[in-house]
């Protein structure tokens, strides 16, 4: 311990340029947490829209809520093979939500929408769950919400609500119903949210003039064609938009790639600087302390303790800005700085490989250094 | 007997090359504890070699070497090195300081590899043995702001602070003016009076002088050795 702080007094002598190296680190660490949540979002809503098999469903926007049976029976007429799902539900995908998807439950979806791939059972309006909301969750939550527990959500309100696992699905949609949103796992902080504002409930009169949206969806074996039914399905009196949720998948995705672009290159020219400045010190510093060496040599230290003293050096070096970088990422995540927690074990992790690696040549380079010369020869040459 | 002993001892340097170099030519010597030893001769007589040999820092090509009847020449380097650090001090012509530091950072160096000296006491052992030198206000100062004297004293403070049997002084006056020169001569002979082995190699014909015991070598091999009755 004592060899160590010896040698790392000798930082002093490049203090300066070390903590140019902990800013680019710090600043990489940072990029790298906020392009890794950018990607986890892409990765994560790539894998949810075709397990969820998102392509299918076609959003009708009307003027009126009044001329929605109207509406409804003209789509039912053109195409009798496509499924109304709900007169309130649509699919979208949010920029900021890694789950990006939500569902309305209303009593038209869970009585045209049943699934029947499902352990436990599926909702039915007419039953009372014990003042529990009742919750459907997905195959992958199940370990952790079974089938008949009991779990409290966050509804961003101070009185929390209880739910209760009535079935388990086969695929990865979590469901609530009575038009209380999708409930969603924050994949970050692992805790259960609302996924969407909470619903406002408007009188009914009111309702009848406001917009609203009509959600289908195409059955597999159905020769309906989505681009084809857009078109022609705008052309209903009082339909002001037809969209797929592929359009919204599309575009959502579009746009967290363009916003991931900037990061991107910031992130590989930060790390590029701060790989190459820290083997470069590292280089720098074993030449500088070239007389630092003899002098440990002349007063007693072997060359094996040496490589060693200068390793552990290495290792000081390099996991003080990491340790600096989580502390501050800490921080900001604990006064909500960024948006999204910037904090990830996934994050970390890459980190740790990077600059692992980092650390791996610039030791290789260190050892190979000392051990190629004879003490002696290090001693002529600088005492 | 306790001392340093030399039997037959020969270094070369590049050995079965073109550049082969015999530096030391079968070197017979017996330096008892406590003597005073100048090591003289022309440039590239082998003193430094010689030197190094004796202060384990460079190993024998042929021959034994024997420090307090203790063959060493066979030993690995982790016990070369705990020789160099119980055993050694050292002191160079260029004071061999590390010149952006403090006097304390650089006298530390033996402590620190002293695995038997405790760790909370260092600061007051520096302290002590630079008050001994005339440099206790020194301590915080980096060396570069010193005068050559008080560099050599700080490097005298370093070989002597693990309290070791012998001190090892290459041209210890070579960088120093004539005044200064005594002065760090006298100090020496205080630490030979109060009983250390001190080994000087030196060009200085009065340095030498001023030893009990004179070695003239040349090319490799000793051809004189003179001791003060």
């Amino acid at each position: 311990m004592r060899v160590l702080l010896l040698s790392l007094k000798q930082l002093k002598n490049n203090l300066g340029i070390w903590i140019l190296i902990i800013c680019q680190i710090l600043a990489s660490v940072i990029m790298l947490s906020m392009l890794y949540g950018d990607i986890a979002i892409l990765v994560e809503s790539a894998r949810r829209y075709e397990e969820l098999g998102l392509k299918d469903f076609l959003m009708v926007s009307i003027q009126k809520a009044a001329d929605k049976d109207r509406i409804l029976e003209e789509v039912r007429q053109q195409y009798p093979d496509m499924i109304f799902v709900s007169t309130k539900a649509q699919i979208g995908f949010f920029s900021t939500d890694p789950t990006a998807y939500l569902y309305y439950l209303e009593r038209d979806f869970i009585e045209n929408v049943k699934y029947t791939d499902i352990e436990g059972e599926w909702f039915d309006p007419d039953k009372d769950y014990g003042g529990y909301i009742p919750m459907v969750v997905p195959k992958y939550w199940s370990q952790k919400y079974k089938l008949g527990g009991i779990y409290e959500i966050d509804n961003g309100y101070e009185k929390k609500e209880t739910v209760k696992v009535i079935g388990v699905l086969h695929n990865d949609t979590v469901f609530l119903p009575q038009g209380r949103g999708a409930l969603m796992e924050d994949l970050k902080s692992g805790v259960l949210v609302y996924g969407m504002e909470q619903i406002t409930y408007t009188v009914p009169e009111i309702e009848q003039e406001m917009r609203t949206v009509i959600t289908f969806r195409i059955s597999k074996d159905s020769s309906v064609k989505l681009t084809e039914a857009e078109e022609n399905l705008e052309n209903i009196a009082g339909v002001e938009d037809v969209y797929t949720a592929e359009s919204e998948y599309r575009d959502f995705m579009r746009i967290r790639r363009q916003n991931a672009g900037l990061p991107s290159v910031l992130c590989i020219a930060l790390l590029s600087l701060s790989i190459i400045g820290f083997i470069s010190y590292n280089i720098l510093s074993i030449r500088q302390k070239e007389k630092f060496f003899a002098l440990c040599f002349l007063h007693g230290l072997s060359p094996v303790k040496c490589i060693f003293m200068q390793l552990a050096n290495d290792l000081a070096t390099f996991l003080i800005p990491l340790i600096i970088s989580f502390i501050t990422i800490g921080i900001l995540d604990y006064g909500k700085a960024y948006g999204e927690r910037l904090f990830s074990s996934g994050a970390a992790a890459w980190v740790f490989i990077l600059y692992g690696c980092m650390f791996v040549i610039t030791s290789v380079v260190s050892v190979v250094k000392l051990s190629k010369e004879e003490p002696i020869q290090i001693i002529r040459r600088n005492l | 007997m306790s001392g340093l002993y030399l039997k037959n001892v020969r270094k070369i340097y590049n050995e079965g090359t073109s550049a082969q170099v015999d530096a030391l030519r079968g070197i017979d010597l017996e330096v008892l504890s406590g003597e005073m030893t100048a090591i003289t001769g022309p440039s590239g007589s082998g003193k430094s070699t010689l030197l190094h040999i004796l202060g384990c820092l460079d190993r024998v090509t042929s021959g034994e070497y024997f420090i307090d009847q203790e063959e060493v020449s066979e030993l690995g380097s982790n016990k070369l090195a705990r020789i160099r650090n119980k055993k050694f001090g050292f002191v160079l012509q260029e004071f061999g300081l590390l010149l952006d530091y403090s006097s304390q950072y650089n006298i530390s160096f033996p402590l620190v590899f002293n695995p038997d000296y405790r760790f909370k006491k260092t600061d007051q052992k520096i302290y002590e043995t630079m008050e001994r030198l005339g440099i206790a206000e020194k301590q915080k100062i980096q060396t570069k702001y010193l005068s050559g004297g008080q560099k050599q004293r700080v490097a005298i403070a370093r070989a002597i602070i693990n309290d070791p049997d012998i001190i090892l002084a290459d041209e210890p006056t070579g960088a120093l003016d004539s005044k200064t020169s005594d002065e760090i001569m006298g100090l020496f002979d205080e630490l030979h009076r109060q009983g250390k082995t001190i080994i000087i190699v030196t060009h200085d014909k009065s340095i030498a002088e001023r030893c009990e015991r004179q070695i003239v070598l040349h090319d490799g091999t000793v051809i004189e050795d003179i001791r003060k009755t």
